[in-house]
């Protein structure tokens, strides 16, 4: 089990967070909702090949066609 | 999958949570892929063991005579259940009651569709047993 994908995104997590805080207190809430975006499909783009690979491997262990 | 094994997912499993902790409040979508992405790596993790264990069950099922079209419909019901049941719950924990509770459904419908074979050969069998 590889758990290095987890302090991946759990890193992107914090790191957004801190650059959320400073940009609204710098007054750029637009760019704040931008960084938040940017970092969600980031993660996703992550995430979602492991969901694919998930469902190969359920199909090979239960055997569907 | 040895005790190693449990050691590792127990060891990541706490971690996440703690991870989570901090992700949940602060960012939420993240949060969830976060746990999303933990439950996939785990479920990819236990499968191929999952798969052996099907295997074993499937030989002795042949050894025993059950006809193998019979366990595969078994076996697949069992596979739309994991994932139904996987995808139901990401829902639920993300706040979506409804998405889940529609999920399940569709899971529920697809099963039985997947059984009718079985219901209709029971059902001819009874009428021939009562004839």
């Amino acid at each position: 089990m590889d758990i290095s994908l987890i302090y991946k995104i759990a890193g992107v997590g914090i790191l957004i967070s801190i650059l959320n805080i400073l940009l609204n207190r710098a007054g750029r809430e637009e760019l704040a909702q931008l960084v938040n975006l940017v970092g969600v499909i980031l993660v996703l783009l992550w995430v979602v090949p492991l969901i694919s690979q998930l469902f190969d491997r359920v199909q090979q262990a239960f055997r569907i066609l | 999958m040895g005790l190693s094994g449990l050691w590792a997912v127990i060891g990541a499993a706490l971690l996440t949570v703690f991870l989570l902790i901090f992700l949940r409040r602060d960012q939420p979508g993240l949060a969830t892929l976060l746990s999303l992405g933990f439950s996939a790596l785990l479920l990819i993790s236990i499968l191929p063991a999952a798969g052996q264990l099907l295997h074993l069950f499937g030989d002795v099922s042949a050894q025993a005579g059950v006809s193998p079209s019979y366990l595969q419909i078994l076996f697949k019901a069992i596979a739309v259940t994991y994932l139904t049941a996987f995808a139901a719950d990401m829902s639920r924990d993300a706040g979506e009651k409804a998405i889940a509770a529609g999920v399940e459904l569709a899971g529920k419908v697809m099963i039985l569709t997947l059984a009718a074979p079985v219901l209709v050969a029971i059902t001819e069998q009874l009428l021939q047993l009562l004839r």
